[in-house]
């Protein structure tokens, strides 16, 4: 998900494992014997969103979800890392983990100690894009909770020590994560689709992070930070009339002054085929990023490319896992995505496997790609990809702070609520020809690029058959 | 066919709509005369539900010699029968608009699924197919293995730090292979792992009286129930072997041991003190100390390690971190710390400082206010793990299997409200010491060295 820039890049612990996969050509679809039908689907209930907007201009979505004594609360703002200044680009890493740091009346101790006391965690995040202040924590303390989001949205104070501490942090993360194989991989792979364009920027540099100061931070936050281009989304077990008089009780006297954030201009959207190797001597895996620039988030194609990379490789069910992961036994977690920002996207698929058969791999990967480009998806392919992304949409807002970062994530797209109800109808009206268009007009093997992390060594041999290959650094 | 005990409100469920309200889950717990127990938990927020349907078998009753076969076994459930060819369960799930995931740990293996309620069941019947019989073909296993193999060298061999916090420090700190052993495996025992003894392991532990399932969302209990029973309850009971004492005592003198890591650019700590089982009375404090100590930006370590002494970069752990809580485990765990330090700290210095805080809090105790914050946070990180479904389902089914009762959920805050001071420091006093303490100072191979600035 694009708001989720802060990544934990040393503990994704997924032990959790194992799924298989869709049944191979050998086993055509028979029914399975005995196996009862789905039941008739429920129809949706779509919650009841309450809009309203301060006179300072903060939206406020609300939402009342009785049941567990919980809420959460997002303040987000537009402009995120796309938005740092050039000479600072970077400063959103220190930014986010500075904001809730200390405000002019509390120190970040005090603001973890309070936020314990009432069973809330804090979490900011800043996607290229978006910058937000979260809060999950028990509904009975909502009126202080907020108080401390506005404290921490309106007077962050970036103390000396504590930014002095984060940059130290930030650089010593630096250089533990780029002993991840995804890591300089990535930075090379959006420089590759991006270019010179701020989407392009992944990774900060250390000697721009080393030089950030308060003052550079405050100015930052205080051109992102403002009521006119925020909204405040709270759900949870409180009566929406009660979170409106509490958001402008906090918010209400929240002004906005200076200069506007400037936007930016729009993302490429195609690339050159091209293969890169990032060398990792003694790397036992190479990691293969392959992909290319999107249209930006709102565009035409959104529910036909859902659907098409949900048969291509969006899920476990998906033709990609199938084939590298069931069949050939080449990788244990391949994936792809399609996301989209403000100015432009990017599809993109990832698989680590094991030396020896990353160009076998790369083979299996383009002759997917080819064939949704190139043939139909056959009705039960449809028909499941679209089952699929239905269930999920109602699973993946089953919890309160999933519909709360849902519903953020709607606005800085342009979306209102109301266009929850446009979704499953959306998904509904895609046609096998839909996906084989997407598959022409985004998925053809050709119009990617490719970006490997591997030992250069023991795989530069075997990749020279696609052409050149280019040794890459970020 | 007999509801060993049934607590139904049906009014309270009119009225709160089936949702956790007045903080009690609505919980149902039914038993199949073949042995399988059903915990249901209705709530008609979302039209979802949530399955979990958990065996006891994890880790610690792999065959020797074997290591990593419950894991490995766990990835074969997902291979097909002789009903349901393989790709099924995945095509039907999804296909349901659904997901599912698989997991092992060391004394149970779990399978959960979550779905619009009109896949329900067909996944019931799939749940019970796989339960009865499995596909036990040579090719499958081959291709599991492989992917195994993949999966571990992901999340081991390709990866800096490499889970050693987990795998190393338990081999290092326990005695019984039950609890020492590497449950990822080693390759060559995977090698080793035949289809006949994936036959075995399914005869023997995959039986309906070593289970329970558990189904939390829009679904009544009497329905779960026939619709259980109806596909499950044809199932034949085993013989199940006797569990193994796996309990242990404390260490009596420290260990240590030093690594090298060919991929990570910082060195890091890891150091884990041997907890008892929940069957100890010491068992909530110690996991209400592991808060204290561990628990977020407002802990003691945190506090004292990442901002007043800034000799570490992070530190995290826990009671039976990173592979459970307190919850999921029935025998001994570790109290984990984990954390990246920084060049010109070294890890003999840290670990002797993160003994300090523990030896301060032992001697004077904890501030009550301090010990309220944080069992209101455990609280409410509680609620939160239970607002979706599927990990409503899973942690009652866990529960129901490990502590034979899926109320322990709804029990649980009150466990935690009742730890005082004195606990705190009698738990720290008596497992958080010196001698109970093993840990590894994990440093980065020389070729990285150099290219610290």
């Amino acid at each position: 998900m694009k708001k989720n820039r802060i990544i934990s890049m040393l503990l994704s612990l997924s032990l959790l494992a194992a799924a298989g996969n869709a049944s191979s050509t050998k086993e055509k679809d028979a029914p399975i014997k005995g196996l009862p039908a789905y039941a008739q689907d429920k129809p949706l209930i779509l919650p009841a969103v309450v809009e309203k907007k301060l006179p300072n201009g903060l939206t406020l979505w609300l939402i009342e979800r009785p049941g567990l004594p919980l809420i959460s609360m997002y303040l987000a703002v537009r402009g995120g890392s796309a938005s740092d200044p050039e000479n600072l680009r970077g400063v959103s890493d220190i930014l986010s983990s500075t904001i809730s740091a200390g405000t002019r009346k509390r120190t970040s101790r005090q603001i973890a100690e309070e936020l314990q006391a009432l069973g809330a965690d804090i979490s900011v995040g800043i996607g290229k894009d978006i910058s937000y202040i979260g809060i999950d924590g028990l509904s009975s303390g909502t009126g202080q909770l907020l108080e401390i989001l506005a404290d921490t949205a309106r007077h962050a104070s970036f103390p000396e020590d504590e930014v002095k501490l984060a940059i130290e942090n930030e650089l010593q993360s630096i250089i533990a994560s780029k002993s991840q194989p995804s890591y300089d991989l990535s930075q090379v792979f959006y420089t590759e689709l991006f270019g010179k364009h701020p989407y392009a920027f992944v990774n900060p540099d250390p000697k721009v992070v080393a030089r950030v100061t308060p003052k550079d931070l405050l100015a930052v936050y205080q051109q992102r930070f403002r009521p006119d281009q925020g909204i405040l989304v709270m759900v949870g077990n409180l009566p929406t009339g009660k979170m409106a008089g509490l958001a402008e009780k906090h918010f209400g006297d929240w002004k906005s002054s200076g200069k506007k954030l400037a936007a930016i201009p729009p993302a490429p959207a195609t690339t050159r085929q091209q293969f890169l190797v990032v060398d990792r001597p003694k790397s036992v895996q190479s990691t293969i990023y392959v992909g290319r620039p999107m249209p930006a988030a709102g565009n035409p194609d959104e529910f036909s490319l859902k659907v098409a990379n949900t048969i291509f490789g969006g899920a476990f069910g998906s033709r990609l896992t199938q084939n590298i992961r069931e069949e050939k036994g080449y990788t244990y977690s391949p994936h792809a995505s399609v996301s989209d920002w403000a100015k432009g996207g990017i599809f993109s698929i990832s698989a680590s496997v094991r030396n020896e058969v990353t160009a076998a791999t790369l083979t299996e990967i383009f002759y997917e790609l080819d064939r949704l480009a190139t043939t139909l998806p056959e009705d039960e392919e449809l028909t499941r990809a679209q089952r699929y992304l239905k269930g999920s949409f109602l699973l993946s807002n089953e919890t309160s702070s999933a519909l709360a970062s849902t519903l953020t994530g709607y606005w800085i797209d342009g979306k209102t609520p109301g266009d929850l109800a446009k979704y499953v109808p959306g998904i509904e009206k895609v046609r096998k020809q839909d996906v084989r268009e997407m598959g022409r007009k985004y998925f053809a093997s050709r119009k990617q690029a490719v970006a490997i992390s591997g030992d250069a060594k023991a795989i530069m041999e075997s990749l020279s058959l696609f052409g050149d290959i280019r040794l890459a650094k970020p | 066919m007999k509801k060993i005990f049934c607590k139904m409100w049906p009014v309270l469920l009119l009225v709160f709509s089936g949702a956790m309200a007045g903080q009690k889950l609505p919980v149902h717990t039914y038993k199949l005369d073949n042995g399988l127990t059903l915990v249901v938990s209705e709530d008609h927020s979302s039209p979802t539900f949530g399955l979990s349907i958990a065996y006891h078998v994890g880790f610690r009753l792999e065959p020797r010699g074997r290591t990593g076969f419950a894991h490995l076994f766990e990835h074969m459930m997902f291979e097909g029968t002789p009903n349901a060819p393989k790709g099924s369960f995945v095509k039907i799930i999804q296909g349901g608009g659904g997901s599912l995931n698989g997991s092992t740990r060391y004394d149970y293996t779990n399978y959960i699924s979550t779905a619009p309620v009109s896949a329900l069941e067909p996944v019931l019947w799939l749940e019970a197919d796989r339960m009865r019989h499995l596909d036990f073909s040579e090719e499958n296993l081959d291709n599991q293995r492989d992917v195994v193999k993949e999966e571990i060298r992901v999340n081991v061999k390709n990866k800096p730090y490499g889970l050693f916090f987990w795998t190393d420090l338990a081999a290092l700190a326990f005695n019984k292979w039950e609890n020492a052993h590497d449950g990822y495996g080693s390759f060559v025992d995977l090698d080793k792992a035949s289809i006949e003894d994936v036959e075995r392991f399914h005869h023997t532990y995959y039986a309906p009286n070593n289970a329970v399932i558990a189904i939390a969302g829009d679904v009544d209990g009497d329905t779960a129930y026939k619709l259980v029973n109806k596909y499950f309850g044809s199932i034949p009971a085993a013989k199940l072997p006797t569990l193994p004492d796996v309990s242990e005592k404390p260490n009596t003198k420290e260990r240590f041991e030093k690594e090298t890591d060919e991929h990570a650019m910082a060195p890091a700590l890891a150091i884990g003190w041997k907890m008892p089982g929940p069957d100890s009375a010491d068992y909530y404090p110690l996991a209400v100390l592991g808060e204290v100590l561990l628990g977020g930006d407002a802990s003691l370590l945190y506090q004292k390690m990442v901002k007043e002494k800034q000799s570490m970069l992070s530190i995290s752990g826990g009671m039976g971190w990173p592979l459970g809580d307190p919850l999921t485990f029935a025998g001994p765990s570790l109290m984990v710390a984990f954390g990246i330090y920084k060049p010109g700290s070294s890890a003999a210095q840290d670990t002797s400082d993160i003994q300090g805080v523990i030896d301060q809090l032992a001697r004077q105790g904890i501030d009550p206010k301090r010990l309220k914050a944080v069992k209101t946070k455990m609280i409410a990180d509680f609620y939160k793990q239970l607002a979706s479904y599927i990990d409503r389902a899973d942690y009652l089914a866990i529960t129901q299997l490990l502590h034979g009762d899926a109320n322990l959920v709804n029990r649980y805050p009150d466990l935690i409200r009742k730890i005082t001071s004195k606990d705190i420091q009698r738990v720290a006093e008596k497992y958080l010491t010196v001698a109970n303490r093993s840990w590894i100072d994990r440093q980065v191979a020389q070729q990285h060295q150099e290219k610290q600035p």
